[in-house]
Order: structure tokens, then C-alpha cells, then sequence
């Protein structure tokens, strides 16, 4: 993250804020703390619903806020401009990878220590028009 | 409670003996997070802690009337929970207000399981609650389907939570109602006679007369009204119907009802304890999370505050579940 991005300063972090409620609160606290605030990441959309709630109180909005895992909340809220982008795991394909190694592993052929899948990025922008083919099941899948 | 043996005081004398111990704590948790914790003592971090205050508060009024009768309440926190969950799902349907109520009454329902099988059945106040407590939780998963769900936001759904009457936040109103009503039905009331009477020996109450059994279920139904209060206050303000919507919720109002001064064993506790018990707790949350403590790096962090330039978020750099 420092490499990355070295103008970006993480000033706190907490590990009790386990739901929206708590969420919520903790982000009320650092608002007192913190008055020049710039923004708020959230583990997964639940937390980070806690921490627009906060911030849509204090009328703060140029606190900008990112979240995990794309959930029909978080949808709401990037339509609604409240949160500026979450991410998404392409499940799909990592469970296509998983099979294939596995499948490779079981014909004794040789399999990679280490593959990596990239999360996707969802903002307002791209919301309707990106490809979920590698996140949602497909329509004939039956577990 | 206490003075039964000693002399009566008067004047100043006699208004210092009701000051709770508690009292001077808070003062002098105040006072030192004050001094060394950075906006600690700002406007708007006292109506943070205010508000945090006024919904524990209230819940923790219902605990005091359970403490007082020596029992004790584990289910508010699913109560508040399943409350939240079932508003949610019928306020499309519905309407908000009548939402709202049905909230109320299904915490209202609690309290009157509870009621019956501690009062009428006699079985444990410890694991009756404790078995509500499990149940209320796994009925909110089961109607929310496991998620949380997300309330439709209008005005009258926000205003329990961020509503103001006459410039003063509606959870702190609320919050004042109940500590008054605590205080009439503790200090004023026959009822609140009877509970200090029951929960103070519960056989010599019977012996004198009194309907231990009729005296118990009020308790615990008053104890759910409270919750019942507080459970619209929380869901308006997660604006969510949340199966976990405050899971340690029971045990802050026992923590604030003990810290405050009143005793486990029954028979005593008054309002002013319970006061001082809920800020003393909202304080050190705060000044936990307000504080340089908060932010020491370890395991993977829930919530991240960064401060600095933007414009550079934007990119396809894939981020990892932690």
C-alpha cells in the first residue's frame, strides 16, 4: 500500500467493527477524531452501509468510502453516489482454476504453486455495464 | 436502600448521600479523557456520546428493573435484532409507523415469553433468557435469509434516529422519558415497591402477601418496553433490518447496571445508578476509539481511514479479501 500508493496515510484502523452498527459508530468517532478525513475503506459492503449511514449524518460528503463484495447494498449505494467503488471477487473463475488444477493434479501433470485471479472494480460508472459472467453462476449451474 | 440503619442527613448532606459512588466515577472518567484524550470534549463528540448513551440507556433501564427483582435479561439484544428485522420486512407493505409498532411488538412478545415461563413457570431468569436470546437470533437469520436487509429510507423512517425535537436529538429525548419513567416506577410506585420487596427476598415477600408471581411478569414486560423503545431508535438508525444488529447488547446494559452500582443479588438499584453506569461505558467506548490506542497495526483491520491525496483509487488493481 506504501509502495503503491505513498500519498495515501492510513491513520486508523479497527478490528471491532464487526456490523453496521458498529460500523457506525466507529465512524461518528473518527469524524470527531479526524476532522480532515479523506476517506474510509470497509472490509465488505455491510460495514461500509454502517459507515455511509455515519457520514450521510454528519452531511459529510466528501468522505469518499470503498467496500468488498458487491452485495445488492452496495449496488444501492454506488447508484446513489454514496460510495465511490467496491470490489468483487471472480469466484466463478477462481473456482474454474481451483478444478483445473486439481484436475491436472489428479493426472499427475504439473500444477502452479500460486495462481492469482484479479478482483474487479465496480464504481457508478461501470455498475450497469460490467461483465459479472465470472462472478455470478451461471444459469445452468445446480450445486 | 442504604439508609435504613444511618441517621438521616439533612440539606446538602442528605443530596450528597443520594450521589451514587458511580457518580464521582464518571466525573472523573470526564475529567481524564478530557485531559488526555485529543476532541474528547468537543460539542460533537459529546452528542456522539450522547447519543450512544441514550439508546444503551434505555435498554439498560429495563435491565435495572430485572436486577432489582434478581433476575437477569439476556434476549434484548436478539429482541432488538428480530424487532429490526421484522419493521423492515413489513414496512414496504405496511407503512413505516405500523412497522415501527410491530417492532415494538415483537420485543413486547419477548418480554412476554419471558414473563411467563420466569413468573408463571418459575424456571431460571438465566437460562430463559438465554434460550430467547438464541432463538430471537436464529428467527431474525431465518427471516432475513442470513443478510442484513436494507430499509426503503424516508424521512419518517429516519427521524427515531436523526430526528430533533424542539433542537434535541430524538434518541436523547427518548432517553430522558425513560429514565424519568424508571424513576416513578422505582421511587414512585407501588409496582417498583413490590419489585424491590420480591427481588430483596422473594419468600418473605410471598409470606407478607404479595403476588410474587404477578409482580415478576410486570417486571420483565416493563423490562421489554424499554427494549422495545430502544429497538426502533437502532433500526431507523442502521436504517436496517439486521439480524445481528447489536450482539453484545444484553451484556453492556448488565456491564453499565454493575459498573453503575447495583448489585446482582437483587433488591437494590436506583435510576441515578443506572445513569452513571451507561456514561460511564459510552465514555470509555469513545475515548477507545477516539484515542491513539485504536489503529495499533496486527491482525487484518474490519475499517481503514486514510487521509490524503485522491485521484490516484481509481485503476484495475485487484484488492484481496483479508
Amino acid at each position: 500500500m506504501k509502495k503503491s500508493f505513498p500519498d495515501v496515510k492510513v491513520i486508523a484502523e479497527s478490528r471491532t467493527a464487526l456490523n453496521r452498527a458498529a460500523a457506525l459508530k466507529t465512524t461518528e468517532d473518527w469524524i470527531q477524531r479526524f476532522p480532515d478525513l479523506h476517506g474510509v475503506y470497509a472490509a465488505y459492503d455491510d460495514l461500509g452501509a454502517g459507515v455511509v449511514a455515519a457520514l450521510q449524518a454528519a452531511k459529510r460528503d466528501d468522505i469518499k468510502v470503498s467496500t468488498s463484495n458487491l452485495s445488492q447494498t452496495a449496488s444501492d449505494l454506488l447508484a446513489k453516489g454514496q460510495l465511490a467503488c467496491t470490489s468483487i471477487q471472480q469466484i466463478v473463475a477462481q473456482g474454474r482454476a481451483a478444478l483445473q488444477q486439481a484436475l491436472a493434479a489428479a493426472e499427475k501433470k504439473t500444477v502452479k504453486a500460486n495462481v492469482t485471479l484479479p478482483a474487479l472494480l465496480v464504481t457508478a460508472d461501470n455498475l450497469k455495464s460490467i461483465d459479472l459472467s465470472n462472478v455470478t453462476a451461471p444459469a445452468s449451474y445446480h450445486p | 436502600m442504604s439508609s435504613v440503619s444511618a441517621p438521616r442527613p439533612s440539606g446538602l448532606g442528605r443530596i450528597l448521600d443520594m450521589v451514587p459512588f458511580s457518580f464521582w466515577m464518571a466525573i472523573l472518567f470526564f475529567a481524564l479523557f478530557a485531559m488526555t484524550v485529543e476532541r474528547f470534549a468537543t460539542t460533537g463528540n459529546l452528542f456522539n456520546i450522547a447519543r450512544i448513551a441514550a439508546i444503551l440507556g434505555i435498554v439498560t433501564c429495563g435491565q435495572a428493573i430485572v436486577l432489582v427483582l434478581g433476575g437477569i435479561e439476556f434476549s434484548f439484544a436478539s429482541s432488538v435484532a428480530l424487532s429490526s428485522v421484522i419493521s423492515v420486512v413489513l414496512m414496504p407493505h405496511i407503512g413505516v409507523v405500523p412497522a415501527f409498532l410491530a417492532g415494538m411488538g415483537t420485543c413486547l412478545a419477548i418480554g412476554l415469553i419471558n414473563a411467563t415461563l420466569i413468573a408463571r413457570f418459575e424456571l431460571p431468569a438465566f437460562l430463559v433468557t438465554l434460550g430467547t436470546l438464541m432463538a430471537g437470533h436464529g428467527l431474525a437469520q431465518v427471516i432475513a435469509g442470513g443478510l442484513p436487509l436494507d430499509a426503503p429510507a424516508s424521512e419518517a423512517f429516519t427521524w427515531p434516529a436523526r430526528g430533533e425535537i424542539a433542537g434535541v436529538p430524538v434518541p436523547i429525548v427518548a432517553a430522558l422519558l425513560a429514565v424519568g419513567t424508571l424513576h416513578v416506577l422505582l421511587a414512585h410506585s407501588l409496582i417498583g415497591r413490590y419489585w424491590y420487596m420480591t427481588g430483596g427476598n422473594i419468600e418473605a415477600a410471598r409470606t407478607s402477601g404479595i403476588k410474587v408471581r404477578t409482580v415478576l411478569f410486570w417486571g420483565y414486560v416493563a423490562a421489554a418496553g424499554f427494549c422495545a423503545a430502544a429497538a426502533v431508535i437502532l433500526t431507523s438508525r442502521v436504517a436496517s433490518g439486521h439480524p445481528e444488529l447489536w450482539p453484545t447488547l444484553s451484556f453492556e446494559t448488565i456491564a453499565a447496571c454493575a459498573i453503575g452500582g447495583i448489585p446482582l443479588a437483587g433488591g437494590q438499584g436506583r435510576t441515578a445508578q443506572v445513569v452513571c453506569g451507561v456514561l460511564i461505558i459510552a465514555m470509555m467506548q469513545n475515548a477507545e476509539c477516539l484515542s491513539k490506542a485504536m489503529g495499533a497495526r496486527g491482525t487484518s483491520p474490519w475499517l481503514v481511514a486514510q487521509a490524503g491525496k485522491h485521484g490516484r483509487t481509481s485503476g484495475s488493481r485487484g484488492s484481496r479479501i483479508p
